[in-house]
């Protein structure tokens, strides 16, 4: 049996990890909350280093508050990571079920096309799409889960070729049930533990991805700004502010690393041993 | 065997063909033409500009016209630098991406089987512990932060390292250093992974138990059996590699394929767009199937099951 019976238990690492995302959930709620101010413009106050001014992590070259900047940047970079792991968890999952349960030459075809697809240059695909799409949050969203569906597909799909092997499932079939519920109540309960991993690994993925876009100036667009595009501006100015590319590349690093110890945690936890 | 290669170069076809008809509609698609210019041309030279490129034809005319240049190896030419074919431009800027990537692609790898293996088979769980933090901080970094990181330090701060282009050899060792992050992380995790699997094998207690030298037995026994699983990533490898170039190469102004794709998008320099997106997929289809190949070479148990699933 695949399924992971231990209930889940939390180690300090883990606790850890966890606490750190709740404090940049925290940042990213903060603007509402706190009533900070991203947009106003301080001309006399431009450029000030950290600390200084009452400002956290100083201003940017307008005299704009960057922690509050940052705040708005992580709505949109984890909104884009979370919504992408959403879409692509969704495609991927049913492309995989579907493939592992028709299995022969529908499941073959099926693994070929993913085949082309892990062949493809991902990212100027991304690029083409988002430039196609018009370079909205959402169309960078679906340019992004356009390519990284295959991964959860294939990890679903092996799980499901396994789960169909098994004998409740032939119990099930031999006594007439219905597909659609043996999706439901079978296969989903079953496959849960994989789409929470693939979900885990899916999102520091496109929230590296749409850094690396946005910092190029291929990603989001103004007024609306990401941890990656504030890391650009920072970098035009890099000689008189280093401060400015400082706090969004910190940010972005730690909640990478936590969300992929996260990850791998998961993955120990998990992954179905050979 | 045979049938492994086919398969593999079957999939490589197919995808070139995707690639070729995806980037070409996706360009002919886009609002806006390659001489839609701020400054109003008129009409007459427009619809010349537009004839001389074939861009007044039906679609389906330019889509032939296009496969079929292709297949005599001729890109076409840059709408932008209007006396430059894309050809030209490509061979110019590939080598400067080709350096800095295979360097990066050898130093990262190396860096990280010998870290690899230290992690994997050192008695001192600290220093394990440490490198593998170190691993995944790799992992989670951005070239684009390395890179603005390392010129921060080095070029501004210490002011030891030139910031930008590639002129000198010392040019050349900071966009490789940050390039090589992303394979040291990826090698330096499977390197460990796998000494760390391969130490509790039968065989290597066998040798240990012959009081053979650890040395040795580290060397000739354990790195050869954990060195395999490291070919079947270097397809991922060089796809980073690529990704990476983009940010690298637009952080220290090089003029490498990445930077000329950037400004190519922007200028819906069709042409010059889709002959940087083939080259990119004809350099990542060839490590696939030289690595799948290789792969089915060194381990004789992948040509009986040869499927040809490799990533």
């Amino acid at each position: 049996m695949i399924r992971t019976n231990n209930r889940f238990k939390l180690t300090l690492k883990m606790k850890l990890c966890l606490g750190f995302l709740l404090l940049i959930l925290a940042m990213a709620f903060s603007e509402p909350l706190l009533g900070l101010d991203p947009v106003y413009i301080h001309p006399e106050q431009s450029l000030l280093p950290p600390g200084s001014g009452g400002y956290w992590f100083g201003t940017d070259d307008l005299g704009r508050d960057l922690f509050a900047r940052l705040a708005v940047g992580a709505q949109i970079s984890l909104l884009i990571g979370f919504a992408t792991a959403l879409v692509a968890v969704v495609l991927g999952t049913l492309y995989g079920t579907f493939s592992a349960y028709f299995e022969g030459q529908v499941d073959t075809l099926m693994m070929r096309i993913i085949d082309v697809i892990y062949s493809l240059p991902g990212l100027m695909i991304v690029i083409l799409f988002s430039v196609f799409f018009g370079r909205s949050v959402i169309s960078l969203v679906l340019a992004l889960a356009l390519f990284s569906w295959p991964d959860t597909a294939r990890i679903v799909r092996g799980q499901v070729l396994s789960l169909k092997r098994e004998e409740f499932i032939e119990a099930y079939h031999s006594l007439g049930g219905d597909a659609f519920r043996l999706a439901w109540q079978h296969f989903l309960p079953n496959l849960m533990g994989m789409i929470i991993l693939t979900t885990a690994m899916t999102v520091p993925r496109a929230i590296l991805t749409e850094s690396t876009l946005s910092f190029i100036g291929l990603g989001v667009e103004p007024p609306q700004s990401s941890w990656g595009s504030l890391a650009s501006e920072g970098w035009q100015l890099v000689r008189v502010a280093p401060h400015m590319i400082l706090f969004p590349g910190l940010l972005i690093f730690t909640t990478m690393v936590i969300l992929n110890i996260l990850g791998d945690t998961l993955r120990e936890e998990l992954e179905p041993q050979q | 065997m045979l049938q492994l290669v086919f398969r593999r170069l079957l999939v490589g076809f197919s995808t070139l063909f995707v690639v070729i008809s995806l980037t070409f509609f996706l360009m002919r698609f886009l609002p806006g033409g390659p001489f839609d210019r701020e400054r109003q041309i008129p009409p007459a030279i427009q619809a010349n500009l537009e004839a001389r490129y074939h861009l007044n034809e039906p679609l389906y005319v330019q889509y032939g016209l296009y496969l079929n240049d292709i297949f005599h190896g001729d890109l076409g030419p840059s709408y932008k630098y209007q006396s430059r074919r894309v050809n030209d431009i490509v061979a110019e800027s590939f080598w400067n991406s080709f350096k800095i990537g295979l360097s990066a692609l050898i130093l990262g790898t190396l860096a990280g089987i010998l870290l690899g293996t230290l992690a994997g088979t050192t008695q001192n769980r600290f220093l394990d512990g440490l490198l593998s933090l170190f691993g995944i901080s790799s992992l989670s970094m951005p070239s684009f932060i390395f890179g603005g990181m390392l010129v921060l330090l080095f070029a501004l701060k210490l002011k030891w390292l030139p910031a930008a282009r590639l002129e000198t050899p010392l040019h050349y060792l900071l966009p490789v250093c940050s390039l090589a992050l992303v394979p040291f992380a990826y090698a330096f995790l499977l390197v460990r992974t796998s000494v760390l699997e391969t130490r509790r094998k039968g065989f290597v207690m066998i040798k240990r138990s012959f009081g053979i030298n650890e040395t040795t037995v580290v060397m000739s026994h354990i790195l050869r059996n954990s060195l395999l699983p490291l070919l079947s990533i270097m397809g991922p490898l060089a796809a980073a590699i690529v990704t990476g170039s983009f940010a690298v190469e637009f952080i220290f102004a090089i003029p490498g394929l990445g930077k000329h794709f950037i400004t190519a998008v922007g200028n819906r320099d069709y042409t010059l767009v889709m002959g940087i997106t083939l080259v990119f997929s004809v350099i990542l289809i060839l490590f696939n199937t030289l690595t799948d190949v290789l792969y089915g070479v060194l381990d004789p148990r992948l040509r009986e099951s040869a499927r040809g699933e490799g990533d």
